[in-house]
């Protein structure tokens, strides 16, 4: 007997129930065989996808989107950028101070902020400070802190210590230090207890214990982390400026205001050959590091 | 006490480190000194010190209003203001990351285009999004759009650097197996890619996601978003008790999205249970 | 001399890891502690100095009593001349084998010289000494984790003796060894213990082991003492008793067990 082709009112009626079937009862979902039984997941990926949807178009509403302005101005951005692409190379006399400035903070910040954050990573040690009591508070204080971005911290210190550098280098030290402090607890709870007990057991006390156990142990991670943070805080020192916290950011705020992007392509491309230096001299440290 | 000979001629043979530690501490005292002159300015100064005083008084009372009440301009709208941002801009780069992923991935195309794409990605995370950000207000103004549009386009750069990285992880096997049943192209995509690639795409743009609330929040202090320019506004303008409620509302909004996108995606790489 | 009387030791949780133990060992003597694991060798060696504390009895240790009243700069003190040589060396493996030896003089130094890690001519040259007698001088500026088991061991050893101890507490100091390595180890031991006068007391897991080495032997079962005598009259019976079963081979190091 020949098998006819079911008619296409039949395949519709097939399809229709094996997709939509599982959403509504558990058996449809279940896989027998002689040896198990396999019940698949429910299935959300349609609910996900329909409350994507229902966000997207909220998000559209609150945030103002107006895609026929953007298409209509979008002249506008060609030109802007193609006088990026045009750079303004007699710039960089004007360029050097801020940019030395730059690299300043960032290298001044990273420093202090390492330094401070060693105390305060041995105190948020599990296995150095055993008391739950004292590393758990010092976490959660440290993780509170890390939650305002640099920019807010510098925007809100420059009402404190006075437009300028200043601002900008006590908030990157204040970043730097959060984020030392969790990578350095985070490398120092791997560490191996062992030699720490024995060399207490002969008499030294918890601060020479830690210095010659712990220390030769963390110090080639504790070096990348710092090296790895000042990659990340030549990134911010560059921004801050743009509310005004020193370095270039100020200059670069300055040349687009005055509709200069010759000047802002030029110093986005200093800025990027920067970019590319410090992270590859820093890869390249951290390698021989570890 | 008298040492052997042995002892005394290894004790001799000893490595002087001691040149090159000091040499190191004195490239990073020197770098250091150089460092911190520069940065000039008064730290403290009375008026600085009021204003700290202001500040905490403002810390702890802060305008609870503002806090509790879902009016326009208020903290929880804003709070809801800046997600919407943040999600619109994390769309819109997922949307341009997945294709683009694939383009610059080493096994869908060969290496000359894979590394064109990869010089593009990192041109794109160099800009500093502050930078896109005052562009964008150039072309639509200033407010939260430019921010979207901000934050979409700097997303893209760090959602396909991801998004290759995956792909370039994908198992080839399951599609050969595929293919020897006779799969179609539709089929071997829903079957083989896409479970492979969901969990973590969906990963890499919840990361990203997170950074972009942030992101939206500082992009506010240039008046491309509204909650960082508004805290800015308020400090400027003394009033700091609203200032803290809209800080309050900074810290509550970026603890809530770190703490729950760290779980979905740890429930999305290790499966859901 | 260490002095034991009527000890006892109680875990928090209730478990009683020893129970109204005496005991007295003279200065310079060789005792091996032997029992089944958890039966209280380790924790009796913890308590002379003091990692552990005694729940009930009394302590004393080279005159001075070991109880809840020495603590602090006293401890310090105390411990300088005590010293514990651990099963898995406990070095420091990412700094070289004489760092380590110096790590053990640390504990006199003041704050600005651990600091920097500032040891002087003499320290070095008492830790060279030190690793002379142990016959890895060669191995001095090589770091701790490319050394052998049976080197990184003698380094712990010349550690201990970089601070001409009074009493060297070995906690199963063999057990990851190979048979050779562990005989070289042991018979620095004992060779210790008879040029120095050095008290030395060690866990051991291996009967046969401590039978060749050691003077005295001190059987503990169920945290008492069961047997405490010369090594000579440890006989089957006596083993039996200890470990209240026949030997099996994990008891055994050496192919061929020689007892009495």
């Amino acid at each position: 007997m020949s098998k006819e082709k079911p008619s296409f009112f039949d395949r519709t009626k097939i399809v229709l129930r094996d997709t939509l079937t599982p959403y509504v009862s558990k058996k449809a979902r279940t896989h027998k065989t002689d040896a198990f039984e396999v019940v698949e997941p429910y299935p959300i990926g349609l609910y996900v996808f329909i409350v994507l949807i229902i966000v997207f178009i909220l998000a559209i509403d609150a945030t103002n989107v107006d895609l026929i302005m953007f298409f209509g101005n979008l002249d506008n951005m060609w030109r802007i950028i193609s006088r990026l692409f045009n750079p303004n190379f007699g710039f960089i006399g004007r360029m050097w101070g801020p940019l030395i400035e730059t690299i300043q903070i960032s290298i001044g910040s990273t420093i202090i902020g390492a330094i401070l954050a060693v105390p305060v990573a041995i105190f948020s040690s599990s296995n150095i400070v055993k008391k739950s009591i004292i590393y758990n508070p010092v976490r959660f204080i440290m993780s509170l802190i890390r939650t305002i971005p640099v920019l807010v911290y510098a925007a809100m210190l420059m009402f404190i210590v006075g437009l300028g550098a200043m601002a900008g280098f006590i908030a990157l030290t204040i970043f730097t230090f959060t984020i030392v402090a969790k990578m350095l607890y985070e490398i120092i709870e791997t560490v191996d207890m062992l030699p720490y007990e024995a060399i207490e057991s002969t008499g030294a006390n918890k601060f020479q214990a830690i210095r010659t156990a712990i220390v030769p142990q963390v110090l080639g991670s504790y070096l990348s982390i710092v090296l790895y943070n000042f990659e990340i805080n030549i990134r911010s020192a560059s921004i801050i400026g743009f509310v005004g916290a020193g370095g270039i950011g100020l200059l670069l705020n300055d040349r687009i205001s005055w509709r200069q992007y010759e000047d802002v392509g030029m110093i986005l491309l200093v800025l990027f050959a920067l970019i590319i230096l410090v992270e590859t001299l820093s890869r390249y440290l951290r390698k021989r590091l570890t | 006490m008298d040492y052997s000979q042995e002892v005394l001629a290894v004790y001799e043979s000893r490595p002087r480190t001691l040149f090159f530690k000091l040499g190191l501490a004195a490239i990073i005292i020197f770098l250091f000194l150089w460092s911190v002159p520069s940065v000039d300015g008064p730290l403290i100064s009375q008026s600085g010190l009021n204003t700290v005083r202001l500040m905490f008084e403002g810390l702890a009372n802060p305008s609870w209003d503002k806090i509790f009440s879902l009016k326009n301009f208020h903290v929880p709208y804003l709070m809801y203001e800046t997600l919407m941002v943040a999600f619109l801009g994390t769309l819109i780069g997922t949307i341009i990351a997945v294709p683009l992923s694939f383009v610059g991935s080493r096994n869908i195309t060969n290496k000359y285009v894979a590394f064109a794409v990869s010089v593009l990605v990192v041109f794109i995370r160099t800009m500093p999004f502050f930078v896109i950000g005052l562009i964008f207000i150039r072309v639509v103004g200033p407010g939260v759009f430019a921010g979207v549009l901000a934050i979409g386009f700097t997303s893209t750069g760090m959602i396909t650097k991801l998004y290759t990285e995956t792909v370039e992880d994908m198992d080839k096997g399951i599609l050969e197996a595929l293919d020897s049943t006779g799969a179609t192209a539709i089929q071997k995509l829903r079957a083989g890619i896409i479970p492979q690639l969901s969990a973590n795409f969906a990963s890499h743009s919840l990361y990203r996601f997170d950074i972009n609330v942030r992101n939206a929040i500082i992009l506010g202090l240039i008046s491309a978003g509204r909650l960082g320019f508004d805290l800015q506004a308020a400090i400027g303008n003394f009033r700091y008790s609203d200032a803290a409620a809209y800080l309050y509302g900074i810290i509550v909004v970026v603890m809530i999205i770190e703490f729950a996108s760290a779980n979905l995606r740890k429930k999305l790489i290790y499966g859901k249970r | 001399m260490i002095k034991f009387s009527k000890v006892g030791k109680q875990y928090p949780n209730g478990t009683v890891a020893l129970k109204n133990v005496s005991l007295e060992i003279k200065q310079g003597e060789f005792v091996a502690i032997i029992g089944l694991s958890g039966a209280g060798k380790s924790t009796l060696i913890r308590l002379v100095n003091k990692m552990i504390d005694t729940t009930s009895g009394e302590l004393i240790v080279n005159d001075v009593a070991v109880d809840e009243n020495l603590k602090g700069k006293a401890l310090r003190r105390f411990r300088r001349k005590i010293w514990m040589v651990f099963q898995s060396f406990n070095l420091v493996e990412r700094t070289t084998v004489l760092k380590n030896v110096l790590a053990a003089k640390v504990a006199d130094k003041g704050f600005l010289a651990s600091f920097f890690g500032y040891y002087s001519k003499q320290d070095h040259l008492e830790a060279l000494e030190a690793l002379n007698k142990v016959g890895i001088l060669d191995k001095a500026f090589i770091r701790a984790d490319q050394l052998s088991g049976g080197q990184m061991q003698r380094v712990a050893l010349s550690r201990t003796l970089a601070q001409d101890p009074t009493i060297i507490l070995a906690d199963e100091p063999v057990a990851s060894l190979d048979p050779v390595t562990a005989d070289m180890i042991m018979t620095d031991f004992k060779r210790i213990n008879e040029n120095y006068n050095i008290t030395i007391i060690a866990n051991m897991h291996h009967v046969d082991v401590a039978l060749k080495f050691v003077n005295r032997v001190i059987g503990i079962r169920g945290g008492e003492i069961v047997f405490d005598g010369p090594s000579k009259d440890v006989t089957e019976e006596v083993l039996k008793n200890i470990y209240n079963r026949e030997l099996t081979a994990d008891d055994i190091m050496f192919k061929k067990v020689e007892v009495v």
